[in-house]
Protein backbone atom coordinates (compact mmCIF):
# COMPACT_ATOMS: atom_id res chain seq x y z
CA UNK A 1 0.00 0.00 0.00
CA UNK A 2 2.99 2.67 0.73
CA UNK A 3 4.86 1.70 -2.54
CA UNK A 4 1.53 2.02 -4.63
CA UNK A 5 0.88 5.29 -2.69
CA UNK A 6 4.76 6.23 -3.30
CA UNK A 7 4.54 5.65 -6.77
CA UNK A 8 1.20 7.92 -7.14
CA UNK A 9 3.08 10.46 -5.80
CA UNK A 10 5.54 10.29 -7.64
CA UNK A 11 3.87 10.06 -11.07
CA UNK A 12 1.56 12.63 -10.15
CA UNK A 13 4.96 15.18 -9.86
CA UNK A 14 5.74 13.92 -12.36
CA UNK A 15 2.96 14.95 -14.69
CA UNK A 16 2.17 18.31 -12.64
CA UNK A 17 6.09 19.29 -14.00
CA UNK A 18 4.95 18.15 -17.93
CA UNK A 19 5.29 21.37 -19.51
CA UNK A 20 6.29 23.71 -16.80
CA UNK A 21 9.47 25.50 -17.59
CA UNK A 22 10.31 25.15 -13.90
CA UNK A 23 13.18 27.72 -12.82
CA UNK A 24 15.31 28.88 -15.55
CA UNK A 25 18.78 31.03 -16.01
CA UNK A 26 18.96 34.32 -17.96
CA UNK A 27 20.09 32.79 -21.09
CA UNK A 28 18.01 29.73 -20.83
CA UNK A 29 14.94 32.31 -20.19
CA UNK A 30 15.59 34.50 -23.07
CA UNK A 31 15.96 31.29 -25.54
CA UNK A 32 12.20 29.88 -24.18
CA UNK A 33 10.87 32.45 -24.53
CA UNK A 34 12.45 33.39 -27.96
CA UNK A 35 11.63 29.86 -28.75
CA UNK A 36 8.22 28.35 -27.10
CA UNK A 37 5.18 28.43 -29.62
CA UNK A 38 2.88 29.84 -27.19
CA UNK A 39 4.95 33.33 -26.58
CA UNK A 40 5.67 33.44 -30.61
CA UNK A 41 3.04 33.67 -33.18
CA UNK A 42 3.68 33.74 -37.00
CA UNK A 43 0.77 35.33 -39.58
CA UNK A 44 2.02 34.60 -43.19
CA UNK A 45 0.54 37.24 -45.80
CA UNK A 46 1.63 36.51 -48.88
CA UNK A 47 4.86 38.51 -49.37
CA UNK A 48 5.35 39.36 -45.97
CA UNK A 49 6.11 37.08 -42.94
CA UNK A 50 4.92 38.70 -39.12
CA UNK A 51 6.28 37.42 -36.36
CA UNK A 52 4.44 38.59 -33.13
CA UNK A 53 6.47 38.15 -29.71
CA UNK A 54 4.62 38.25 -26.63
CA UNK A 55 7.52 39.67 -23.93
CA UNK A 56 7.56 40.06 -20.50
CA UNK A 57 9.51 42.63 -18.33
CA UNK A 58 11.40 39.81 -17.57
CA UNK A 59 12.94 39.31 -21.05
CA UNK A 60 12.95 42.97 -22.18
CA UNK A 61 14.88 43.63 -18.71
CA UNK A 62 17.19 40.72 -19.83
CA UNK A 63 17.74 41.47 -22.79
CA UNK A 64 18.83 45.26 -21.79
CA UNK A 65 20.97 43.93 -18.24
CA UNK A 66 23.11 41.61 -21.10
CA UNK A 67 26.20 43.17 -22.17
CA UNK A 68 28.12 42.79 -25.34
CA UNK A 69 30.05 40.20 -22.79
CA UNK A 70 27.41 38.32 -22.74
CA UNK A 71 27.50 38.17 -18.80
CA UNK A 72 24.57 39.71 -16.59
CA UNK A 73 24.32 42.63 -14.90
CA UNK A 74 22.01 41.42 -11.92
CA UNK A 75 21.94 45.34 -11.08
CA UNK A 76 21.23 46.57 -14.36
CA UNK A 77 18.38 43.68 -14.52
CA UNK A 78 16.98 45.09 -11.09
CA UNK A 79 16.29 48.30 -11.63
CA UNK A 80 15.43 48.25 -15.40
CA UNK A 81 12.29 44.97 -13.86
CA UNK A 82 11.04 48.39 -11.99
CA UNK A 83 11.20 50.62 -14.74
CA UNK A 84 9.33 48.08 -16.74
CA UNK A 85 6.76 46.53 -14.44
CA UNK A 86 3.74 47.05 -15.65
CA UNK A 87 3.58 47.05 -18.81
CA UNK A 88 3.38 43.98 -21.21
CA UNK A 89 5.40 44.46 -24.55
CA UNK A 90 5.17 43.29 -28.20
CA UNK A 91 7.73 42.23 -30.50
CA UNK A 92 6.48 42.52 -34.18
CA UNK A 93 8.62 41.37 -36.49
CA UNK A 94 8.15 42.29 -40.30
CA UNK A 95 9.81 40.31 -42.95
CA UNK A 96 9.27 41.31 -46.60
CA UNK A 97 10.06 38.42 -49.33
CA UNK A 98 13.76 39.16 -50.79
CA UNK A 99 13.85 40.65 -54.28
CA UNK A 100 16.88 41.84 -55.66
CA UNK A 101 20.10 43.62 -54.02
CA UNK A 102 18.47 44.84 -50.51
CA UNK A 103 20.65 48.06 -50.08
CA UNK A 104 20.27 49.12 -53.85
CA UNK A 105 16.92 48.45 -53.73
CA UNK A 106 17.17 50.37 -50.09
CA UNK A 107 18.60 53.27 -51.99
CA UNK A 108 16.91 53.41 -54.85
CA UNK A 109 12.99 53.04 -54.07
CA UNK A 110 10.92 55.86 -53.01
CA UNK A 111 8.70 53.40 -51.94
CA UNK A 112 11.37 52.23 -49.17
CA UNK A 113 11.58 55.68 -47.65
CA UNK A 114 8.21 56.55 -47.00
CA UNK A 115 7.49 52.76 -45.99
CA UNK A 116 9.96 54.01 -42.98
CA UNK A 117 8.43 57.44 -42.84
CA UNK A 118 5.32 55.80 -42.00
CA UNK A 119 7.26 53.03 -39.98
CA UNK A 120 8.28 55.51 -37.59
CA UNK A 121 5.78 58.25 -37.39
CA UNK A 122 2.41 56.27 -38.16
CA UNK A 123 1.83 52.86 -37.48
CA UNK A 124 1.35 53.51 -33.94
CA UNK A 125 -1.94 54.26 -34.78
CA UNK A 126 -2.62 50.82 -36.37
CA UNK A 127 -1.90 48.84 -33.65
CA UNK A 128 -4.61 47.32 -30.66
CA UNK A 129 -4.31 45.23 -28.10
CA UNK A 130 -7.67 44.11 -27.58
CA UNK A 131 -7.86 42.57 -23.58
CA UNK A 132 -10.83 42.09 -22.69
CA UNK A 133 -13.50 44.18 -24.27
CA UNK A 134 -11.19 46.66 -24.07
CA UNK A 135 -9.64 48.01 -26.54
CA UNK A 136 -5.88 49.84 -25.75
CA UNK A 137 -3.11 51.60 -27.27
CA UNK A 138 0.36 51.43 -27.35
CA UNK A 139 1.60 53.68 -24.63
CA UNK A 140 5.27 53.35 -26.13
CA UNK A 141 6.42 52.39 -29.88
CA UNK A 142 9.80 51.62 -31.21
CA UNK A 143 10.91 50.84 -34.80
CA UNK A 144 14.08 49.24 -35.37
CA UNK A 145 15.31 50.14 -39.08
CA UNK A 146 17.30 47.58 -39.94
CA UNK A 147 18.31 50.21 -43.11
CA UNK A 148 17.69 46.61 -44.85
CA UNK A 149 20.86 44.80 -43.73
CA UNK A 150 18.87 42.53 -41.78
CA UNK A 151 15.76 40.60 -43.83
CA UNK A 152 13.51 42.33 -41.14
CA UNK A 153 12.55 44.86 -39.14
CA UNK A 154 10.82 45.27 -35.76
CA UNK A 155 8.17 47.35 -33.90
CA UNK A 156 8.46 47.22 -30.03
CA UNK A 157 4.64 48.08 -28.44
CA UNK A 158 4.02 48.18 -24.92
CA UNK A 159 0.82 48.17 -23.32
CA UNK A 160 -0.42 48.50 -19.54
CA UNK A 161 -0.69 45.88 -17.81
CA UNK A 162 -4.59 45.50 -17.07
CA UNK A 163 -3.75 42.12 -14.63
CA UNK A 164 -5.61 38.87 -15.00
CA UNK A 165 -9.66 38.71 -16.43
CA UNK A 166 -9.30 35.53 -17.63
CA UNK A 167 -9.79 36.39 -21.29
CA UNK A 168 -7.04 36.58 -23.67
CA UNK A 169 -5.16 39.09 -24.98
CA UNK A 170 -5.04 39.63 -28.95
CA UNK A 171 -2.93 42.15 -30.75
CA UNK A 172 -4.20 43.24 -34.56
CA UNK A 173 -1.99 45.28 -36.70
CA UNK A 174 -3.14 46.98 -39.27
CA UNK A 175 -0.16 47.01 -41.87
CA UNK A 176 -1.08 50.24 -44.12
CA UNK A 177 1.97 50.33 -45.87
CA UNK A 178 2.70 46.54 -46.86
CA UNK A 179 -1.60 46.53 -47.44
CA UNK A 180 -1.97 43.91 -44.70
CA UNK A 181 -4.81 44.52 -42.52
CA UNK A 182 -5.87 42.59 -39.52
CA UNK A 183 -2.14 40.35 -38.51
CA UNK A 184 -3.93 39.60 -35.46
CA UNK A 185 -2.00 37.41 -32.95
CA UNK A 186 -3.47 35.65 -29.51
CA UNK A 187 -1.68 35.20 -26.06
CA UNK A 188 -3.44 33.58 -23.26
CA UNK A 189 -3.22 35.68 -19.94
CA UNK A 190 -1.65 32.83 -18.80
CA UNK A 191 1.17 32.81 -19.99
CA UNK A 192 1.81 36.34 -18.20
CA UNK A 193 0.25 35.61 -15.29
CA UNK A 194 2.48 32.49 -14.36
CA UNK A 195 5.84 32.96 -16.48
CA UNK A 196 8.63 30.78 -15.97
CA UNK A 197 10.97 31.44 -12.48
CA UNK A 198 13.90 33.46 -13.40
CA UNK A 199 16.53 32.73 -11.29
CA UNK A 200 19.20 35.80 -11.03
CA UNK A 201 22.97 34.63 -9.73
CA UNK A 202 25.24 36.97 -11.37
CA UNK A 203 26.64 40.24 -9.77
CA UNK B 1 5.68 -22.87 -10.30
CA UNK B 2 8.39 -21.61 -12.64
CA UNK B 3 6.41 -22.79 -16.01
CA UNK B 4 3.22 -21.31 -14.80
CA UNK B 5 5.35 -17.98 -14.40
CA UNK B 6 6.68 -17.91 -17.64
CA UNK B 7 3.51 -18.63 -19.12
CA UNK B 8 1.77 -15.66 -17.75
CA UNK B 9 4.28 -13.21 -18.67
CA UNK B 10 4.28 -14.65 -22.46
CA UNK B 11 0.32 -13.85 -21.90
CA UNK B 12 0.90 -10.46 -21.01
CA UNK B 13 3.93 -9.21 -23.64
CA UNK B 14 2.21 -10.88 -26.40
CA UNK B 15 -1.70 -8.91 -25.31
CA UNK B 16 0.92 -5.85 -25.03
CA UNK B 17 2.11 -6.36 -28.16
CA UNK B 18 -1.52 -7.27 -30.04
CA UNK B 19 -2.95 -3.93 -28.61
CA UNK B 20 0.13 -1.27 -29.56
CA UNK B 21 -0.31 -2.80 -32.84
CA UNK B 22 -3.69 -3.11 -33.37
CA UNK B 23 -3.71 1.37 -31.78
CA UNK B 24 -0.62 2.06 -34.39
CA UNK B 25 -3.35 -0.02 -37.08
CA UNK B 26 -6.27 1.77 -36.09
CA UNK B 27 -4.20 4.85 -35.40
CA UNK B 28 -3.26 5.09 -39.67
CA UNK B 29 -6.07 3.87 -40.72
CA UNK B 30 -8.25 7.19 -39.84
CA UNK B 31 -5.37 10.21 -39.20
CA UNK B 32 -4.37 9.38 -42.81
CA UNK B 33 -7.02 10.32 -45.63
CA UNK B 34 -4.96 10.49 -48.55
CA UNK B 35 -7.24 12.35 -50.53
CA UNK B 36 -9.95 14.86 -49.62
CA UNK B 37 -12.10 17.99 -51.04
CA UNK B 38 -13.12 21.42 -49.98
CA UNK B 39 -15.95 23.15 -50.95
CA UNK B 40 -14.26 26.66 -52.55
CA UNK B 41 -16.89 28.97 -52.36
CA UNK B 42 -18.44 27.94 -48.94
CA UNK B 43 -14.35 28.38 -47.51
CA UNK B 44 -13.65 31.94 -48.73
CA UNK B 45 -17.01 33.11 -47.78
CA UNK B 46 -16.66 31.50 -44.33
CA UNK B 47 -13.01 33.09 -43.58
CA UNK B 48 -13.46 35.60 -40.98
CA UNK B 49 -10.43 37.69 -42.65
CA UNK B 50 -13.09 37.75 -46.25
CA UNK B 51 -15.40 39.26 -43.91
CA UNK B 52 -13.70 42.03 -42.07
CA UNK B 53 -12.39 43.05 -45.10
CA UNK B 54 -15.74 43.33 -46.89
CA UNK B 55 -16.28 44.77 -43.84
CA UNK B 56 -13.77 47.68 -44.13
CA UNK B 57 -14.17 48.02 -47.93
CA UNK B 58 -18.14 48.56 -47.63
CA UNK B 59 -17.43 51.91 -44.87
CA UNK B 60 -15.66 53.37 -48.01
CA UNK B 61 -18.02 52.65 -50.54
CA UNK B 62 -20.69 53.72 -48.42
CA UNK B 63 -18.98 56.89 -48.27
CA UNK B 64 -18.64 57.39 -52.16
CA UNK B 65 -22.17 56.54 -51.71
CA UNK B 66 -23.62 58.87 -50.20
CA UNK B 67 -21.32 60.85 -52.15
CA UNK B 68 -23.28 60.28 -55.02
CA UNK B 69 -26.72 60.22 -53.61
CA UNK B 70 -25.74 63.84 -52.30
CA UNK B 71 -24.24 64.84 -55.52
CA UNK B 72 -28.09 63.93 -57.12
CA UNK B 73 -29.98 65.49 -54.39
CA UNK B 74 -28.50 68.86 -55.37
CA UNK B 75 -29.16 68.26 -59.53
CA UNK B 76 -32.85 67.16 -58.26
CA UNK B 77 -32.79 70.90 -56.02
CA UNK B 78 -31.20 72.87 -58.81
CA UNK B 79 -33.52 71.57 -61.84
CA UNK B 80 -31.01 69.64 -63.74
CA UNK B 81 -29.69 73.11 -64.74
CA UNK B 82 -25.80 72.77 -63.79
CA UNK B 83 -23.88 70.79 -66.28
CA UNK B 84 -20.74 70.67 -63.68
CA UNK B 85 -22.88 68.64 -61.01
CA UNK B 86 -23.43 66.21 -63.91
CA UNK B 87 -19.77 66.03 -64.45
CA UNK B 88 -19.09 65.52 -60.65
CA UNK B 89 -21.82 62.90 -60.19
CA UNK B 90 -19.80 61.36 -63.58
CA UNK B 91 -16.96 60.81 -61.29
CA UNK B 92 -18.54 59.66 -58.16
CA UNK B 93 -20.26 57.15 -60.05
CA UNK B 94 -16.91 56.27 -62.24
CA UNK B 95 -14.90 56.75 -58.64
CA UNK B 96 -17.83 54.04 -57.09
CA UNK B 97 -17.41 51.07 -60.01
CA UNK B 98 -13.54 51.61 -59.94
CA UNK B 99 -13.16 51.27 -56.19
CA UNK B 100 -15.55 48.50 -55.91
CA UNK B 101 -14.11 46.00 -59.06
CA UNK B 102 -10.30 47.07 -56.98
CA UNK B 103 -11.34 46.50 -53.83
CA UNK B 104 -13.05 43.08 -54.65
CA UNK B 105 -9.99 42.34 -56.72
CA UNK B 106 -7.72 43.14 -54.16
CA UNK B 107 -9.82 41.45 -51.29
CA UNK B 108 -9.48 38.03 -53.28
CA UNK B 109 -5.54 38.37 -53.36
CA UNK B 110 -5.30 39.01 -50.07
CA UNK B 111 -6.93 36.41 -48.67
CA UNK B 112 -5.62 33.37 -51.17
CA UNK B 113 -2.32 35.37 -49.74
CA UNK B 114 -3.27 34.29 -46.42
CA UNK B 115 -5.18 30.75 -47.21
CA UNK B 116 -2.62 29.81 -49.17
CA UNK B 117 0.36 28.59 -46.35
CA UNK B 118 -2.20 27.77 -43.69
CA UNK B 119 -4.35 25.17 -46.59
CA UNK B 120 -0.46 23.77 -47.07
CA UNK B 121 -0.40 23.52 -42.91
CA UNK B 122 -3.39 22.30 -42.38
CA UNK B 123 -2.56 19.15 -45.51
CA UNK B 124 0.33 18.34 -43.54
CA UNK B 125 -0.56 18.33 -40.02
CA UNK B 126 -3.53 16.19 -41.42
CA UNK B 127 -1.41 13.62 -43.92
CA UNK B 128 -2.91 14.41 -46.71
CA UNK B 129 -2.06 13.84 -50.15
CA UNK B 130 -4.09 15.91 -51.68
CA UNK B 131 -6.56 18.41 -51.32
CA UNK B 132 -9.02 19.14 -54.17
CA UNK B 133 -11.01 22.18 -54.51
CA UNK B 134 -14.37 21.99 -55.71
CA UNK B 135 -15.67 25.15 -56.92
CA UNK B 136 -18.89 23.74 -58.86
CA UNK B 137 -17.35 24.10 -61.90
CA UNK B 138 -16.66 20.65 -62.25
CA UNK B 139 -13.61 20.13 -60.96
CA UNK B 140 -14.90 17.53 -58.30
CA UNK B 141 -18.21 15.33 -59.87
CA UNK B 142 -18.78 13.48 -57.52
CA UNK B 143 -17.49 13.10 -53.52
CA UNK B 144 -18.11 11.30 -50.75
CA UNK B 145 -19.15 13.20 -47.88
CA UNK B 146 -16.37 11.89 -45.36
CA UNK B 147 -13.37 12.97 -47.84
CA UNK B 148 -15.78 16.91 -47.51
CA UNK B 149 -13.15 18.16 -45.34
CA UNK B 150 -14.84 21.82 -45.46
CA UNK B 151 -16.40 22.72 -42.15
CA UNK B 152 -12.50 21.43 -40.61
CA UNK B 153 -10.58 23.67 -42.65
CA UNK B 154 -13.13 26.51 -42.43
CA UNK B 155 -12.20 25.97 -38.04
CA UNK B 156 -8.73 26.00 -38.88
CA UNK B 157 -8.31 28.93 -40.78
CA UNK B 158 -10.66 31.22 -39.02
CA UNK B 159 -8.78 30.13 -35.44
CA UNK B 160 -5.06 30.76 -37.39
CA UNK B 161 -6.57 33.96 -38.40
CA UNK B 162 -7.83 34.78 -34.53
CA UNK B 163 -5.02 33.59 -32.64
CA UNK B 164 -2.09 33.08 -35.53
CA UNK B 165 0.02 30.01 -36.11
Amino acid sequence: MKRATNILVALSILCCSCGQPGRLAPAEYIHYMEQDAAYKKKVDAGNTQYTIQLALPGYMALKDAYGFNRELNADAYSKRIKELDGFVFFLVNIIKAPSGDPLKKMAASQASTEQMVMYYESAARDITLKDGDAELKPVTYHFENNDNLSPYNTIVVAFPDNGGNGKDLQLVFNDRYAGNPFVKASFPKTLITHPPTLLITGK
Amino acid sequence: MTRNLFDKTLLYVVAIAVITLSVIVLKRGTATQEISYVDIGKLTDSYTFKKDLEAMSSKNLYGIKNAIDSLKMVKKMSGNTQPRIDTMLNHAEYAFSQYYAQSNKEITQKVWDRLNPLIEDYGKENGLQLLIGANGAGTVLYGDKKNDVTDNLIAYINKKYEKGN
